[in-house]
């Protein structure tokens, strides 16, 4: 075996994985606070990246759609606390779920309705100028003279956005009273409110940072496959990390992604005509999934107990 | 001339920005430099001044190591005082002596339990007044004597007192020292303890540079000398643990390089360990012991200088895996010096400190020897002695075996028995002088030597020792005194049994119940068959009985250091002891608590 | 002493059932007030109307001088209401320390991006909280257990952290859920201390659910005793014991 190629292979795979982490993070997000399975995500995703695009096509600056389809994001995600997850509080989780159903057709329906559902290309190298974002990959051994190996040069961009996500995400929920208040949240309703913790500003807080984290997944998703309906085939590759991570933990997010994007790659490349040849990567990650969960039904961080969903 | 007063103030001259006193409140540690140090102890004496604490004023502190009560023993010097240190769980009837005897006029009192404990023997002792710290759970108490410290506190002001501090005397009494054991209070002098303590610093070479943890009351003479005095002198930072349930992580925030600690505390960290081994899963119970196998192999070899290269790697590796995590949550990765006084370790468990490179040295000292009479060196490798005598004293061993001392650091004897034979010391413990080695090995106390009917004559401390070894076994007295054979009493180890119990699906809702399982006596019958092969035929166990509690020290069961009190044991025992006299089966002990409990003689 | 606390004709039903029937029943200021019962007699759910969990079908709850049917549970934490849970309610995945700092909840007025930046007022807010947290520590003597996640603490410790969180919001009335519940004699002991000393010492009003007879006798200044939804005694702990249908209920005589 090529172990250079063995090590391409892995880094490709990591790199992609971190992605898939960070749109597994959004569901988990909601998950964890509200015992939600948001079946919303993916419009989310395709509504976030929709916006920036029409309003860059418009001529409007790189930095100035950013901030306004983050501003919108953000409203979005308070709005739809307020009018879709408040009014359905102590209903049962089924009609939760059905009203994320909900949301996503409307979703989509009003992206087309104020936009198009034509497919738009994203290309972020001309708005900012840095190497990274540069389509052609780097040989890395221009670098690092050792390690002889050639990658997309925007993964790597791509998972230096996602992993920095990450962290300030962490650091939101480690060290300020809105995260201590959300671990609350999400581990007794009834104990948190009991001492004063405002569930629905939890609530909206979470919907809008899923709503940030939705913007920035879906213009680095829409780098590589485009602005358009793909976009939410895409954000399905997320379910098989949660199945893996578990719904319940964000570090089972992190590294189930990681463990998705490498096994994929790895599959396609030594699996492949074993199983067939080409279009491994559509089902691949799913039967990872369901080995996994034949092991281990409650994930890999998860807990024991999957009653909700 | 050196007081402990003057200490303060010349390391206040010499570094008077190094840390000398840390201690750890709400959560945070604090620290006071050798100035603050100074600041709050002449503070304190202004305070306990306007009290009219004077020259020659006895004032007891009897509470936990708290740095109001560290800082009043040198405040209280200052003003020419005599402090008493008093254990905060002592029983009433030794507190009664020894504010009675030492005419103590003063009780400072951490909190609640230790007033509770005064005001039952009030009407009997001398006390004018009683300055309490924490006055929680005291709202409703109405007494005239009773006075808050951060009242009297609040409004004293610093003041210099270096001219008091120049002219007190270092042969003036700074403490009067109870002997629990001797049941007799001795007079310290500044000089006396001080110079003791600098011998200890010259022969291990300790510095200002290093750092010791004080969890111990002062009252422990032994702790006295080593801990507060000994930091005193070399100018080593003083750490003061949070709470006694806190002491394992303190010490780990800490990382002393010193430690001192009575051989109860070292049995116990063994026993810690061996229930976290025995609770942990199956595979890292297996690693443990096979790594704790190699250890004690490589050790072994290290001692006779055969060890291979190989076995230093061996060594390193299975430091690395499991010994120096384990060293970690005890906090003992920095420590250099491990003094051990009150008892030895035995061989198992002082080869093992030693092998994970914790270097125990076994003390002997008294309250009538300033806390220290002898002391291993660094790298000794044997468990048996308790090393040879310091500099400046003499020891010999008189007809009954007991051992006798001169010292030019020693007590004077203010109330109790006389121990002075023709110029020497008793010490009231029997032991030997090794004729090759000059080290002196402690047998145990001469009053507990017991002689079976036959006329043999024993020591119940070395069978007991080697019975306590078991990680089950929480202690053991020996019964046997007139009789034909040896019995013993075992109390069991609630932490070690109780997780060995959930290892083997044992159930059981309380200690009683579990001291009462045939399981619990199968195991503790199968060590003591162990223990009994090493033992010579006339010594060997024959019958034991497991307690149905453990010994209480606030009953005076056991010693401020954990050491069997057969006295008050037997008083309080009576029915088992003479249960196990008319040689009986089952039978029934009334015991202090008015309940009843059902015991069984085992034999083996 | 003014009444803190006045329930008037409070009933409630769950369906069909009535858990609560027109109970009425003040608490002074100041005072321990013990509502004892036997299983199912209501006790818990009469909590729950009080800081407004359950909405009562009939009936107001007076608080602070205030008449209302319900309250929000975070309007009544606002208010000064803390409270404890029959089934221990912590938040089992973080530790001693996090679950006593969430009861600060109410004094943390910074925002998150000067926490995330620990900068300003959070600064000051940090370290006057986790003091206010460390003194409950202290008071109730869980120093060595601070960074150890609930879920591995034993039953009595996880009620103490319990009171703990509840005790850290500063609260006007503080409302305990069978405290002792599966305790042994002596955490029991330990947790009648700390009651009573924060009744006496910090002079908080306290309404305690109790199974355990001998506790509510010796601790309590006054006793409210349901059966079946109903009250059927009211006074001070000597009066109550004295009341025959008091007797009955206990003595299990038939209705």
């Amino acid at each position: 075996m090529d172990w250079i190629y063995l090590i391409e292979v892995l880094v490709g795979g990591l790199l992609s994985g971190v992605m898939y982490s960070l749109v597994a993070i959004g569901f988990v997000l909601i998950y964890k606070s509200s015992g939600i399975f948001n079946f919303a995500q993916g419009t989310m995703l395709l509504f976030a990246s929709l916006t920036f695009v029409k309003m860059t096509e418009n001529g409007i600056g790189f930095w100035t759609a950013l901030f306004i389809a983050a501003g919108i994001m953000v409203i979005f995600g308070v709005a739809t606390e307020r009018f879709v997850i408040r009014p359905l509080a102590n209903q049962n989780l089924l009609a939760l779920f059905m009203a994320t159903v909900g949301l996503a057709t409307f979703q989509e329906g009003f992206s087309q309705f104020i936009w198009d559902s034509d497919v738009h290309g994203l290309q972020m190298n001309k708005f900012l100028d840095i190497g990274l974002l540069d389509p052609n990959p780097i040989f890395m051994s221009d670098h690092i003279p050792w390690l002889d190996i050639l990658i997309p040069q925007f993964d790597i961009f791509a998972s230096l956005v996602a992993g920095l996500m990450i962290v300030v995400l962490a650091f939101f929920f480690q060290k300020t009273k809105t995260g201590l208040s959300l671990r609350a949240v999400s581990d007794d309703h009834m104990a948190a409110m009991a001492v004063g913790i405002p569930l629905q500003t939890v609530w909206a807080v979470v919907w809008a940072v899923t709503g940030i984290i939705a913007l920035v997944s879906g213009l680095l998703w829409a780098e590589r496959v485009s602005v358009s309906f793909t976009l939410i085939e895409a954000v399905m590759k997320a379910l098989p990390v949660i199945l893996i991570g578990g719904l319940t933990s964000i570090p089972g997010a992190i590294v189930g992604g990681l463990v998705i994007g490498v096994g994929e790659k790895l599959g396609e490349i030594y699996l492949a005509d074993v199983f067939g040849g080409q279009g491994i990567e559509l089902w691949f990650a799913y039967f990872m999934a369901l080995m996994f969960l034949v092991v281990r039904p409650q994930g890999m961080f998860g807990e024991k107990l999957i009653e909700r969903v | 001339m050196a007081t402990i007063p003057g200490l303060v103030l010349s390391h206040n001259q010499n570094h008077p920005d190094s840390v000398a006193l840390r201690y750890k409140q709400l959560g945070i540690w604090n620290s006071y430099s050798w100035k603050d140090y100074l600041e709050e102890t002449s503070t304190l004496a202004n305070a306990y001044k306007s009290i009219s604490i004077g020259k020659g004023t006895v004032v007891a502190i009897y509470g936990n190591n708290v740095p109001k009560l560290i800082f009043s023993i040198a405040a209280i010097q200052t003003l020419g005082g005599i402090v008493v240190p008093v254990h905060p769980e002592c029983t009433s009837v030794e507190l009664k002596k020894i504010l009675s005897e030492s005419k103590t006029e003063f009780l400072i009192s951490e909190d609640q339990q230790q007033v509770d404990t005064y005001l039952d023997i009030e009407s009997d002792c001398p006390v004018k007044s009683v300055i309490y710290l924490d006055g929680r759970g005291m709202i409703n108490y109405k007494n005239d004597k009773l006075h808050s410290y951060d009242e009297l506190t609040a409004k004293a002001k610093s003041a210099n007192f270096e001219k008091e501090i120049q002219a007190l005397n270092e042969n003036d009494t700074a403490f009067y020292l109870f002997d629990e054991h001797e049941d007799s209070i001795y007079k310290v002098t500044h000089k006396a303890i001080i110079d003791n303590s600098e011998k200890i610093i010259s022969l291990n070479s300790l510095t200002d540079k290093d750092s010791i943890v004080s969890y111990l009351p002062l009252s422990i003479p032994t702790n006295l000398l080593f801990t507060y005095i000994t930091s005193l002198s070399s100018g080593m930072s003083f750490n003061l643990p949070e709470s006694n349930q806190t002491i394992e992580k303190d010490l780990q925030e800490i990382g002393p390089t010193i430690l001192y600690a009575p051989s109860f505390v070292f049995k116990h960290i063994i026993t810690s360990i061996s229930y976290r081994i025995e609770s942990a899963s199956e595979s890292n119970y297996n690693r443990y012991m096979s790594h704790y196998k190699m250890l004690m192999e490589i050790y072994d070899k290290e001692v006779s200088g055969t060890n291979s290269f190989f076995d230093k790697i061996k060594k390193t590796w299975i430091m690395l895996t499991t010994f120096l995590p384990a060293k970690n949550v005890f906090g003992l990765t920095k420590i250099k010096h491990a003094f051990v006084s009150d008892g030895v370790l035995s061989k198992v468990n002082f080869d093992f400190f030693h092998a994970i490179g914790v270097e125990i040295q076994h003390s002997f000292g008294q309250a009538s020897s300033c806390g220290c009479i002898s002391v291993q060196p660094d790298h000794s490798v044997s468990s048996e002695n308790v090393g040879s005598v310091m500099q400046g004293s003499e020891i010999k061993v008189n007809e009954k075996s007991e051992v006798c001392y001169k010292s030019d650091c020693s007590a004077e004897l203010l109330s109790g028995k006389s121990n002075i034979e023709d110029g020497w010391v008793n010490s009231g413990y029997v032991g030997k002088i090794d004729d090759a080695t000059g080290n002196l090995v402690i047998r145990g106390r001469s009053e507990d030597i017991i002689t079976l009917k036959s006329g043999k004559q024993f020591s119940p401390e070395s069978i007991e020792n080697l019975i306590s070894c078991s990680p089950f076994v929480k202690s053991s007295i020996i019964v046997g005194q007139g009789q034909d054979s040896i019995s013993v009493i075992v109390v069991i180890d609630p932490n070690s049994v109780n997780s060995w119990a959930d290892r083997k699906n044992i159930r059981y809702t309380g200690y009683t119940e579990l001291a009462a399982k045939q399981e619990v006596k199968d195991l503790i019958k199968s060590h003591i068959t162990c223990v009994n092969e090493t033992l010579e035929s006339e010594l060997k166990v024959k019958s034991f009985v497991v307690l149905h509690r453990t010994l209480v020290m606030t009953q005076g069961e056991v010693s401020k250091t954990m050491e069997v009190m057969r006295k008050s044991i037997e008083t309080n025992l009576k029915d088992v002891h003479s249960a196990i006299k008319e040689n009986k089966n089952d039978f029934i002990v009334n015991d202090i608590d008015q309940l009843s409990y059902e015991l069984s003689i085992n034999k083996i | 002493m003014s009444d803190i606390l006045k329930v008037e004709n409070v009933t409630l039903q769950f369906g069909g059932v009535k858990a609560i029937t027109d109970i009425s029943f003040n608490v002074k200021e100041g005072e321990i007030c013990a509502v004892i019962g036997p299983n199912g007699a209501g006790k818990s759910s009469m909590l729950n109307v009080i800081n407004g969990v359950y909405l009562p079908q009939v009936g107001t709850v007076t608080y602070n001088g205030v008449t209302r049917r319900t309250i929000n549970p975070r309007d009544a934490a606002i208010a000064g209401m803390a409270r404890t849970f029959q089934n221990i309610a912590l938040f089992q995945g973080m530790t001693v320390l996090e679950n006593i700092m969430t009861g600060r909840n109410l004094f943390m007025k910074s925002t998150w991006l000067e926490q995330g930046l620990n900068i300003g007022r959070a600064r000051e807010e940090e370290r006057s909280n986790r003091l206010a947290v460390e003194k409950v520590i202290k008071f109730l003597q869980i120093e060595s257990i601070r960074k150890t996640p609930v879920a591995k603490l034993p039953y009595g410790l996880q009620k103490r952290v319990e009171l703990g969180r509840a005790l850290v919001a500063e609260p006007k009335i503080l409302l305990l859920d069978e405290p002792m519940a599966g305790m042994n004699l002596e955490e029991k002991a330990d947790m009648s201390c700390f009651i009573l000393e924060i009744n006496k010492e910090q002079g908080i009003t306290t309404v305690m659910i109790e199974h355990d007879m001998g506790v509510v006798m010796d601790i309590s200044d006054h006793v409210v005793v349901l059966d079946y939804g109903k009250k059927i005694g009211d006074g001070s702990p000597t009066e109550v014991m004295a009341n025959q249908d008091v007797i009955d209920a206990y003595l299990g005589v038939s209705h």
